[in-house]
Parts: C-alpha cells; structure tokens; sequence
C-alpha cells in the first residue's frame, strides 16, 4: 500500500499543468463534464504503472499512450508530458517522488532509488487493476449475473487467464476425444489378438510367466493356452 | 501476464505439481508456454499432453 502526497501533471490528457497536494488521505474530485476529472485519474495511474487502463481494453484499438496520453496541443511533443508523484510508503516508512514521462513510460526517475523503494513501486506498476474507470464500474452493475465473473476479470485485467483457461478446456476436450478413439482402437486391437490366440481372458505378460511356471493352471480365469508355449511369454504353458 | 496473473499461474502450476495426473516434463512445458507472453493455444497445450508415438505407454 502506497499514499499520494502529492501530484505535479503537466501536459497530460486534458491538463496543462496541475498541482495537487492530497495529504497522504482520501481524495475526491467533483467538476462539470469534461472539466478533466478523469484525466487526473489517468495521469496518477500513469505516473504509478506507466499505463492509462482507459486507453487499453475493449472498444480502445487504435488508442495509444504515446499518441493519445499527451495534451491535444502536445502530441507531437510527448517530453513535455509528464507527471510527478511524491508517494509515502507506510511499510518503508519512507516517502520517494516518481517523475514519469509520456516518451519514456517504462523508465520513471525515482528519487531516492533505494532498492526497497523500487522494489516497491515496480510491483504497483505490476497490477495495472488499482484503478477502476466509470465504464468498468458501469458495466459490472449492468451486466447480467451469468457475466458477472468475465466481468470481473475484464475488471481485474485477467482476460488472459480466462482465455488460457479457455484453451486448456478446449485442449481437454479435444485429448479426451483422441484418448477415446485411441481406447477404442486398443479394445479392438485386444479383442482381434485373443480371436486369433485363442484365448478368452487377455492377461498381462507377467500372469502368463506365473501361469507357465504353474503348469498353466490359471486359478482365476481357468482359460488354456495352445499345446506348447505360451503365445506371450514363450514358455513352456502345458494344459490345463 | 501481469503479476496477478502471474500468481494465478503459479498456483496453477504448483497444483498441477502435486497431482500424479501430469509429469515434471509437461508441467516445465506448460510453464515456459505461460511464461511466454504469448497468446496460449489448445494446440500447443495437445502438443504437450500428448504422447510421443512410439513412446513407452505409462
């Protein structure tokens, strides 16, 4: 768990230039539409993962962080886009200030760049999922019960376990089939061996070596083997 | 995968460890799949659960 202390965005979706001091505690923002609310979520989640969720996910292709995350008037300067985190860490007990720019999203300047701290911030930077937007929101009230889990991994950005869930289902599907096919073809197989050996009961190798040391005398099954040896084991099978 | 995903699959892996139903060698396989970073797909994972022919049956 991290705290904001403060936040400095410059250039970044709708914002010019920003200071907000959050004071390690619960923060909401209010404003008319299109005042740029969402886009100082989006610059905090950008200065914590180095991604804006509301530019990845269903209904985004063709959105880009690098095209669409800089100021409308900026875009060809994404340098000039960038946000500056200073963040509290209770566990270190330590406070370090992330400086990230939209031209360079995976490499943020940490001050101080302890080990502990990076190590810190690079697992939020792990969970893209810290930050909910009003669509996710929307669409897990909307959705109807029989959805609801496929929207929370949509929600929890798992959308590729569920598809790697999906192929192992679809690869189960299709071993159990060829295993059925192959059993079949086994059970033909066995049946064609013991009509040709003539034998009723199909035991395993090591039955046969016991029963053609016994005389073949087979306790359980009493079938008989040809006169001479034994089809399998090639031993000496005698009657019964 | 992300690191939530990444732990989901872990504890995938570990479990399939301690099934008898899956051998060490399918599950390295399986988990160099995952750790790929790419689209996983049901043939890749029938490659790896099938059998060699001619192998030894277990």
């Amino acid at each position: 768990v991290i705290k904001l202390e403060s936040a400095h965005i410059e250039e970044v979706r709708g914002i010019r230039k920003l200071d907000i001091d959050f004071g390690k505690g619960t923060f909401a923002i209010s404003g008319p539409n299109g005042s740029g609310k969402s886009g100082v979520i989006d610059a905090i989640e950008f200065g914590l993962t180095g991604q804006i969720g509301r530019l990845t996910g269903r209904g985004t292709k063709g959105l880009s962080i690098a095209e669409h995350s800089p100021h409308v008037d900026k875009t060809k300067f994404p340098d000039a886009a960038f946000v500056e985190l200073k963040v509290f860490i209770p566990s270190l007990g330590k406070s370090a200030k992330i400086t990230r720019k939209v031209s360079a999203p995976r490499k943020p300047k940490i001050v101080p760049a302890d080990a502990d701290i990076k190590a810190a911030l690079d697992e939020i930077a792990d969970h893209p999922e810290i930050t909910l937007s009003r669509r996710e929101i929307l669409c897990f009230i909307l959705v109807e019960p029989a959805k609801r889990s496929e929207e929370i991994q949509t929600i929890l950005k798992l959308e590729q376990i569920g598809q790697t869930r999906g192929a192992l289902n679809m690869a189960q599907n299709r071993l159990q089939t060829a295993y059925k096919i192959a059993a079949g073809q086994v059970q033909a197989s066995r049946d064609t061996l013991q009509r040709h050996l003539q034998i009723a009961i199909f035991h395993r190798r090591e039955d046969h070596r016991i029963h053609a040391d016994d005389a073949g005398e087979c306790p359980e099954q009493r079938h008989a083997f040809p006169a001479g040896l034994c089809p399998l084991c090639d031993r000496p099978g005698g009657s019964r | 995968l992300g690191t939530l995903q990444q732990a989901i699959a872990k504890k995938f892996l570990d479990n399939l460890s301690g099934s008898d139903a899956v051998n060490a060698d399918q599950i390295e396989q399986l988990r160099k799949l995952l750790a790929d970073g790419k689209k996983v797909k049901a043939e890749d994972l029938v490659k790896i659960f099938t059998a060699a022919e001619d192998g030894d049956v277990k």
